[in-house]
């Protein structure tokens, strides 16, 4: 029985081996083709001595190239001096983000903002390539362009936030996520699931 | 005793916003709702804004390094010692404190006085050793202390020393590099790496290729994963 079981193992494992052996023979070619266009490019620049200029159809870009102990343009201004002082600190564990900070301000602020846009927001906001990672035709979170609110609904929604009166509580209290939705802070934003959407939703009879 | 910081730039008297950066210490040694209450969260330090000639504030706080260089040098000093066995030379030239004063910690005498301020009951002393675990920072504040691009560059790498192009007008873009340049921290340091683009549309097309022993060499799949994980992200797109 043991030695079947490691048969079928081994047959998964080869074809799975296969599989990826396939997928890299035609990344490599892919990137010999790409290395060598980069290389005629490269000759290109080389060869005007440091400045060129690539005249594509589209766009014109003046290239300056220069060795990197002369410029002064790096990815990063230096070391970081926290991470060389302190010798048992780690670059990659150096800064965290808090949660609230990356939930609140971060997710959940462009997942209201999606919801509460307009049809015609979501419109642009699918045809965006530079956006969340989304599929074709549709806006982050999946949402399509039918699911936007038309102006009555987001009059409404505005209507009925100018009504809600917060109790001294709330040491600052949530404003209309419509109106002000981008600019308000954590501490709003943390009331905006539990205390403010669930009645500006309501449907009312 | 793990401490933990917060570092983020606010607006103090109606000043200009986001210009006066603002450190805060808190004991990561407590229970979750001890530890964040507002009794051991406190701000100690305060960056001033940067200047104009006139006295007016024009700007958030720059010179991030300078201002910490006290509390860096103090978490030195009350920090844990460097074990035999860890190469690690104090940076004097950067106002490190010297070798020999790092670790020294703090000792601690745990009395208990009453109201007359007598010593009714006394432990034994201990050296207390303060470990800075992380820092709290969002975007803006993380690129001002780890010194990288800001958050609002285009394609800015907070792992590589990979150098920009210039641009018409005084614009720098990461737009492809024509030499391979070291790469100094991260997990691909001290290996020669090589940016190299087919076509001005970096963004889209960004790879990685190793510039040693030859150019045509493919670097294997995982590098490209290990270098920025933003930029393939955008490939793949």
């Amino acid at each position: 029985m043991r030695d079947d079981v490691e048969l079928k193992l081994s047959e998964q494992d080869q074809k799975v081996r296969a599989q990826v052996a396939q997928v890299r023979v035609a990344w490599d070619l892919r990137e010999a083709c790409a290395c060598a266009c980069s290389m005629l490019v490269r000759g290109c620049v080389l060869l005007t001595h440091r400045k060129a200029s690539i005249h594509l159809p589209f766009l014109t870009f003046f290239v300056q190239d220069s060795p990197p102990e002369q410029h002064g343009f790096l990815g990063t201004h230096g070391f970081s001096r926290v991470h060389l002082l302190l010798w048992y600190t780690l670059f990659n564990d150096l800064c965290f983000v808090p949660f609230a900070h990356a939930f609140f301000r971060g997710v959940f602020r462009d997942f209201m903002l999606m919801v509460l846009s307009t049809q015609e927001a979501l419109k642009t906001r699918a045809n965006k390539s530079t956006d969340l990672p989304h599929l074709p035709g549709y806006a982050a979170f999946h949402m399509k362009p039918a699911d936007g609110l038309t102006r009555k609904q987001r009059k409404e929604c505005t209507d009925r936030m100018n009504r809600f009166i917060f109790t001294s509580d709330f040491d600052r209290p949530p404003e209309c996520p419509v109106r002000h939705g981008p600019s308000q802070i954590m501490e709003q934003l943390m009331r905006q699931p539990d205390c403010v959407m669930p009645l500006l939703f309501v449907e009312v009879r | 005793m793990p401490v933990s910081f917060a570092f983020d730039y606010g607006e103090a008297y109606n000043n200009r916003p986001y210009s006066v950066g603002i450190v805060a210490i808190k004991c990561e040694d407590l229970p979750d709702i001890e530890g964040s209450s507002l009794r051991f969260q406190r701000p100690i330090m305060f960056f001033p804004p940067e200047m104009d000639s006139e006295g007016k504030p024009i700007g958030a706080c720059k010179h991030v390094n300078g201002c910490l260089l006290p509390l860096l040098q103090d978490l030195q000093r009350l920090g844990p010692k460097v074990p035999d066995n860890f190469e690690y030379d104090a940076p004097t030239h950067l106002g490190s404190l010297k070798q020999e004063e790092l670790g020294t910690g703090i000792p601690i005498w745990p009395n208990v006085f009453d109201s007359r301020k007598r010593a009714v009951r006394s432990a034994s002393t201990f050296i207390c050793h303060i470990l800075a675990i992380g820092w709290h920072a969002d975007a803006p504040a993380r690129a001002k202390l780890l010194n990288t691009l800001s958050h609002t560059a285009i394609l800015g790498c907070s792992y590589c020393h990979m150098t920009q192009t210039e641009i018409k007008g005084n614009v720098k873009k990461f737009m492809g590099y024509s030499a391979p340049s070291t790469i100094t921290r991260g997990l691909l340091e001290g290996k020669d790496m090589q940016m190299v683009g087919a076509t001005p549309h970096i963004k889209w097309c960004t790879y990685f290729t190793c510039a040693q022993p030859s150019p045509f060499v493919a670097c294997p799949l995982n590098y490209r994963d290990w270098i920025c994980h933003r930029r393939c992200a955008m490939m793949w797109n």
